[in-house]
């Protein structure tokens, strides 16, 4: 078979149209890889809250090497929104136990930070969640990240088709930076842990409440972007009582008494989620982000503390995230 | 939508029929929603009023107060208590963020912010 000339560029222009169409899908949306060799977990058993958390935590963080003398930290709990109880926030009392114990390692200033996405008036769910009272007797500053000064950051990935973000100064500037998610089922996400928490740090005054552009955009490629971009040096996440269900505002409460820590939001995450009894890497922004970000699997994660069992019966999760569950 | 965010009696509607516990309406999404409802006098904009009456008693914080002090006012409701109350708020020489001291200076002078919006009160 005879080739001419027309064939022949005929077919490299069809060539060349098809790269231009599929290479952009076969490159990686992030370049870099932060994962660390190992990471490393502890899990700690605790039934209730009380002031005594600070005692627990301090020995937990024992467990690893965090070097903080000197540095800004800045905790980043979960506040959405206020209905009594205590399954929809981070509570109060683990928050200013991590205060205290950053201060007893030397931390130049300790801050908490939070941007809820539900309740425009920071204030209020300041007040009746009872942050208000333990702020003013602890001498701890907040910062209402909804209302912040702004930098603008280029997004180090591109799971989204947002170029840039404006961020709050407090957080781009905070030397280690905390994130202390509540744990919970989330009906839009899957589960809500310390990467789905970094939605708090991304402004409601430029982008809405609840956070509108980030939903717009793909709510598991934003937490990717933002997590990307925003690293996450340690978390500790709440889940003495977690909620199950129609989280992050309507689910139930359930009693699991735990609290988790890491050096890696992704294997916090991962490990989380076995504790609610679900699949990490069926959560697609768990399963991403161990690509580039954190460690999920288990072969990957240094287990302290107490041993990770999962539960006998699952969380429950809305119906569309019913393939996460560990079979029965 | 508007009037389902806004006013309690139809929220708790909307929340019986899905079952899901009840969320406390907002008091400034409220307040809002009360100001574009100036000119009407439907029975769900006066639940709306007397909710927001009865929930400002116990409020602090100054967005909210100050939300409050200009819908009640544009409904031509007392605000001399609640505006006495978010002047003396406690942490008002803390607050640095500058849409919420806004709301503030409007509410203070509600007369001329609603007169500005052309809201006779």
């Amino acid at each position: 078979m005879s080739i001419t000339r027309r064939t022949l560029l005929v077919g490299s222009a069809g060539l060349a149209a098809g790269a231009s169409v599929s290479v952009p899908l076969l490159l990686p949306k992030y370049q870099f890889d932060r994962r660390q060799k190992r990471s490393r977990v502890a899990i700690l058993n605790v039934d209730h809250y009380s002031p005594k958390l600070d005692n627990i935590l301090e020995a937990a963080l024992q467990l690893f090497p965090i070097d903080v003398v000197g540095k800004t930290v800045a905790l980043k709990p979960n506040l959405v929104d206020y209905l009594p109880g205590d399954a929809i926030n981070t509570h109060r009392s683990l928050v200013l136990a991590a205060v205290e114990c950053f201060r007893r390692r030397g931390a130049t200033s300790v801050v908490i930070a939070e941007g809820p996405g539900h309740q425009r008036d920071t204030r209020l769910v300041l007040s009746q969640s009872g942050y208000d009272e333990c702020l003013g007797s602890e001498k701890v500053r907040f910062v209402d990240l909804n209302r912040d000064e702004l930098v603008r950051r280029q997004l180090l990935a591109s799971y989204t088709d947002m170029k840039d973000l404006w961020l709050p100064r407090t957080v781009i500037e905070a030397d280690f930076l905390v994130s202390m998610p509540k744990i919970k089922a989330h009906h839009w996400s899957g589960v809500t842990l310390s990467m789905k928490n970094m939605f708090g740090v991304v402004p409601g005054t430029r982008y809405g409440w609840p956070k509108n552009i980030l939903h717009w955009a793909g709510i598991q490629q934003s937490i990717l972007d933002i997590c990307a971009t925003v690293p996450v040096h340690f978390a500790i996440a709440d889940g003495i009582i977690a909620m199950e269900g129609n989280g992050p505002l309507n689910g139930n409460p359930r009693q699991l008494s735990k609290i988790v820590l890491s050096n890696d939001p992704v294997a916090a995450d991962a490990t989380c989620a076995r504790l609610m009894g679900l699949e990490p890497n069926r959560i697609p922004h768990i399963r991403e982000a161990s690509r580039f970000l954190g460690n999920s699997c288990m072969a990957l994660i240094d287990q302290v503390g107490e041993k990770l069992m999962p539960p006998k019966i699952p969380f429950e999760v809305m119906p569309d995230w019913e393939h996460l569950r560990y079979s029965l | 939508m508007l009037i389902d965010r806004a006013c309690p009696r139809r929220l708790e509607r909307w929340e019986w029929h899905s079952l899901w516990p009840q969320l406390s309406p907002h008091v400034d999404d409220t307040a809002v929603a009360l100001l574009a409802f100036v000119r009407e006098d439907k029975s769900l904009v006066r639940s709306g009023v007397q909710w927001l009456e009865r929930t400002v008693q116990g409020l602090r914080s100054p967005w909210s107060l100050a939300s409050a002090v200009l819908a009640l006012a544009a409904h031509r409701k007392p605000t001399h208590s609640t505006a006495v109350c978010l002047g003396s708020a406690a942490d008002l020489s803390r607050l640095d963020d500058t849409s919420t001291l806004a709301m503030i200076c409007l509410a203070l002078n509600s007369y001329n912010t609603l007169s500005a919006f052309g809201v006779a009160i």
